[in-house]
C-alpha cells in the first residue's frame, strides 16, 4: 500500500520546484521560525512568495498569498489535513506534473474521523488517515526535509515496510506519510481507531510539536530525549537549507518522527509494538527518590568526636549549665536527650518531605515533649532523687535545640542513617555532658558521682557549681577544643606539605 | 497579693533569678546575635511569647492537668499552646500587614525551638499559685529576658573590637562574657524585701 503511494510520487527534476505526490506545490519559507508553538495559535498561514523564495510555478505571481491552514503566531503551520476533504481527495492524491493546484482552494480540514472514504488511489491512505486524522501537522521548516530511506531500520513493522522516498519530497507528505506508517496496520486491525483517534489528536499534535520546540537555539543543552530531539531538529534545519547534502541525518529524524505517532497510535488502538514514549497529557508525579545513606563510621565519628554537638556546636547550652551541675544529673539529662533524639530523628526521617519543613519541626517538637513526659515518669519511678534534682529541666532538656538541630538531617536521609546519626549525636552529647557535669562536680563540690574525693587543704570552687561557673567552664572548654582542632589541622597540613 | 510580694517576685525574676543568667534559657540564641535591630525584634517577640504562653497555660494547668494528676503532660500541652499562640498573630498579620506577617513566618522556627517560652511557663506554673502572681511573674520574666538581651548584646558588641585568640573568637568568648555577667547578676541573690 505504501509502495503504491511512493510509486505515485513523480521524480522531480532538480531545477524545478518541489512538488508533492499529490501535485501540490507547498510554498516553503526558508527560515520559518520554529519556536513557540502555542496550542491556541490558530491563524491562517499567510506568506507570500517573497517570503518563501519559491518561484510561482503554479502560475501565481509574486506576492500571491497562499492559505495553507491553521497557523500559530510564529508562522508554523500546525495542521494541514488534505484528506478530510473528500471531494478533493482523488484530485489531491493524483500527481499532476507541472500543473500545480491552487492551494487556496484546499479547505482547511478540521479533523474529521468520520470522513467518507473515497475510491481511488488514495483510498487506503484515506483509511489510515481516518484512523489518525490529525497527524499531518507540518512545520514549514520541515517542508523540504528529504524522506527517510532508513525508515526500514525502525522497529515498527509498518515502518519497516515503508519504502525509500525520493529526495526532495515535500515534507508535509513525508512527515504525514511516515507518521501514518505506524498506525496504518493498527487502523486496519481495528476500525474503532477512527473513533478513538480524535480523542488523542491533541496529544498527537503535541508529539509533533516537540521536535520543533527543540529547534530553539537554547535547547541544545537539554538532556536526554530533548537533546536527541534538538539534534534531529538541527539536522532538519540543515536539511532545509540543503536537502540533498546529507540524506542519512534526516532519515534519522524521520525514524524518530515515525516512532511518535506509533506510540500515540498505541494509545488510540492499543495494538502497537512501540513502547509508549509519547508525552502524556497529565504530567505524572516523579517517583520519590530513595533517601541517601550516609556511612555509619563517619556519622559516629562526627557525632561523638569531631563535631560534638555540645563542645563544637554549642547546642544545648541550657542542659549543660542548668542540668549538669553534677555527674549523675548530667548523665540522666544526656540519656533523656539521647532517647528523645532517637525518636524524633526516626520520625523525621520517616516523615521526610511529606510535610512542610515548619510543620515537621513543630511536630518533632511536640513529639520530643511527649517523649519527655514519658522520661519524667520513668525518672520519677526509677530515680526519684535525680528526678527531683532535675525538676522541670527534664522536659526542657528533651526539647532543647539538639532535637531540632538534627531533624533536618534526618528528614533528608534514610531512616537507618538517621538512627545512627541520632545515636551518635545523642551519645556524643551525653558523653560530653556527663564529662562536663563530672568536671563541674569535681571542681565545684569535690565529689564525683556522689563519691567524696575531697583533698585536704583544697577547698571546692563553689562558682563552678553555679550557672555562672557552668557558662565559664563551657566557654573555656569550647575554646580549648577549637584550639586543639586547629592545631591538629595545621599539623596535618604541615605533614602533607612536608611529604610533597 | 501584697505590694512587697509583687516586688519580690518581680525583682527576683528580673535580677537574681534571671531566666537567662540563672538557667541559661534562651542564651544560645543570644550568642550569635550580630544585628542589633533583628535581635531587638526577636527579643520583643520572645518576651511577648513568654507572657502570653504563661498566661494561657496557667488555667489549662490549673483546671485540666493538675486536678487529674497529669503534671507530667505539661510539656506537650504547653508546646501546643505556644504553637497556637504563635500562629494566631501570624494569621492576623498575614491579612492586615503581609510584610510583617512574612517576618513572623520567617522567625517562627526560631521561636518554636526556643526553650525560654516553655521554660518560663513551666517554672511559673510551679511557683505561682494565683493568676495575679503569675501575670506579674510572666511580665517580670519577660522584662528580665529583655534586660539580659540588651546587656549581653551590648557586651558582645564591645568584644568585636577585642583581639582574642582565634580559637576563642565568637561563641567561646561570648560564653565567657555571659558567665561574667551571670556572676554579676548572682550578686543580687542576697536581696530581700
Amino acid at each position: 500500500m505504501a509502495d503504491k503511494r511512493i510509486d505515485d510520487i513523480p521524480e522531480i527534476p532538480e531545477d524545478q520546484p518541489e512538488a508533492g505526490s499529490n501535485g501540490i506545490d507547498i510554498p516553503v519559507p526558508e527560515e520559518a521560525p520554529a519556536r513557540g508553538r502555542s496550542r491556541r495559535g490558530r491563524k491562517r498561514a499567510k506568506w507570500s512568495e517573497a517570503d518563501t523564495g519559491l518561484l510561482p510555478e503554479s502560475g501565481a505571481t509574486a506576492g500571491t498569498v497562499y492559505t495553507l491552514g491553521p497557523q500559530n503566531e510564529f508562522g508554523d503551520v500546525e495542521d494541514v489535513s488534505f484528506e478530510s476533504s473528500s471531494e478533493d481527495a482523488d484530485e489531491l492524491s493524483a500527481p499532476k506534473e507541472g500543473a500545480a493546484l491552487d492551494i487556496s482552494d484546499i479547505p482547511n480540514a478540521v479533523p474529521t474521523p468520520d470522513a467518507p472514504r473515497t475510491a481511488g488511489k488514495s483510498r487506503k491512505r484515506k483509511k489510515r488517515r481516518a484512523a489518525q486524522p490529525r497527524t499531518t501537522a507540518v512545520a514549514p521548516e520541515k517542508a523540504s526535509v528529504p524522506a527517510a530511506e532508513d525508515t526500514e531500520q525502525d522497529s515498527t513493522p509498518a515502518e519497516q515496510d515503508a519504502p525509500a522516498v525520493p529526495e526532495g519530497l515535500p515534507a508535509d507528505m513525508n512527515t504525514s506519510e511516515n507518521a501514518d506508517n505506524a498506525p496504518s496496520e493498527a487502523s486496519e486491525v481495528s476500525a474503532e481507531a477512527a473513533d478513538a483517534a480524535p480523542k488523542t489528536a491533541r496529544s498527537k499534535r503535541r508529539g509533533k510539536r516537540r521536535p520543533a520546540q527543540a529547534d530553539r537555539p537554547d535547547s541544545g543543552n537539554a538532556p536526554s530525549e530533548a537533546d536527541s530531539d534538538g539534534g534531529e531538529a538541527a539536522a532538519s534545519r540543515d536539511a532545509v537549507s540543503s536537502p540533498e547534502e546529507e540524506p542519512s541525518t534526516p532519515a534519522k529524524k524521520s525514524k524518530k518522527k515515525s516512532r511518535r505517532p506509533a506510540a500515540q497510535a498505541e494509545v488510540a488502538v492499543g495494538d502497537a509494538a512501540e513502547p509508549a514514549d509519547a508525552p502524556s497529557e497529565t504530567p505524572e508525579k516523579p517517583p520519590r527518590a530513595p533517601k541517601p545513606k550516609a556511612p555509619a563510621a563517619s556519622l559516629l565519628l562526627r557525632g561523638v568526636l569531631t563535631e560534638n554537638p555540645l563542645i563544637f556546636g554549642l547546642v544545648g547550652v541550657f542542659p549543660a549549665v542548668a542540668a549538669a551541675a553534677s555527674g549523675t544529673t548530667a548523665l540522666a539529662a544526656g540519656i533523656c536527650v539521647l532517647a528523645a533524639l532517637i525518636v524524633t530523628n526516626l520520625a523525621a526521617s520517616l516523615i521526610g518531605d511529606r510535610l512542610p519543613r515548619r510543620l515537621r519541626a513543630a511536630l518533632m517538637l511536640l513529639l520530643a515533649a511527649c517523649v519527655s513526659s514519658g522520661e519524667l515518669l520513668a525518672l520519677e519511678a526509677l530515680l526519684p532523687e535525680t528526678a527531683d534534682a532535675l525538676g522541670i529541666f527534664v522536659p526542657l532538656v528533651a526539647v532543647c535545640g539538639l532535637t531540632l538541630a538534627r531533624e533536618s538531617f534526618a528528614a533528608e536521609h534514610h531512616p537507618v542513617s538517621a538512627l545512627i546519626d541520632a545515636a551518635a549525636c545523642g551519645a556524643g552529647f551525653a558523653t560530653a555532658l556527663t564529662l562536663f557535669g563530672a568536671i563541674r562536680e569535681v571542681i565545684g563540690s569535690r565529689t564525683l558521682f556522689g563519691l567524696d574525693i575531697s583533698v585536704p587543704g583544697l577547698p571546692p570552687v563553689l562558682v563552678f557549681a553555679a550557672p555562672a561557673g557552668g557558662l565559664l567552664l563551657l566557654g573555656l572548654l569550647s575554646g580549648a577544643a577549637r584550639y586543639v582542632g586547629t592545631k591538629r589541622r595545621a599539623s596535618k597540613r604541615g605533614s602533607k606539605e612536608a611529604e610533597l | 497579693m501584697s505590694f512587697s510580694q509583687m516586688l519580690t517576685i518581680s525583682l527576683g525574676l528580673i535580677l537574681s533569678e534571671n531566666i537567662v543568667f540563672s538557667r541559661a534559657l534562651g542564651l544560645r540564641a543570644m550568642l550569635d546575635a550580630e544585628y542589633p535591630r533583628r535581635t531587638a525584634w526577636l527579643t520583643l517577640r520572645v518576651a511577648v511569647g513568654i507572657v502570653l504562653t504563661a498566661m494561657a497555660a496557667w488555667p489549662v494547668d490549673r483546671f485540666l492537668l493538675s486536678p487529674f494528676g497529669l503534671e507530667a503532660a505539661r510539656a506537650p500541652v504547653y508546646v501546643l499552646i505556644a504553637g497556637i499562640l504563635e500562629l494566631v498573630p501570624e494569621i492576623v498579620l498575614k491579612k492586615t500587614a503581609p510584610s510583617l506577617g512574612a517576618r513572623f513566618r520567617e522567625d517562627r522556627p526560631f521561636l518554636l525551638l526556643n526553650v525560654v517560652v516553655l521554660g518560663c511557663a513551666l517554672t511559673l506554673s510551679d511557683i505561682c499559685p494565683s493568676f495575679a502572681e503569675l501575670a506579674v511573674g510572666a511580665v517580670s520574666a519577660a522584662l528580665g529576658y529583655v534586660l539580659a538581651s540588651v546587656i549581653l548584646s551590648s557586651v558582645l558588641r564591645r568584644t568585636r573590637f577585642a583581639e582574642p585568640p582565634a580559637s576563642f573568637e565568637g561563641a567561646p568568648l561570648a560564653l565567657v562574657s555571659a558567665a561574667l555577667i551571670a556572676l554579676a547578676f548572682a550578686g543580687f541573690h542576697g536581696l530581700h524585701f
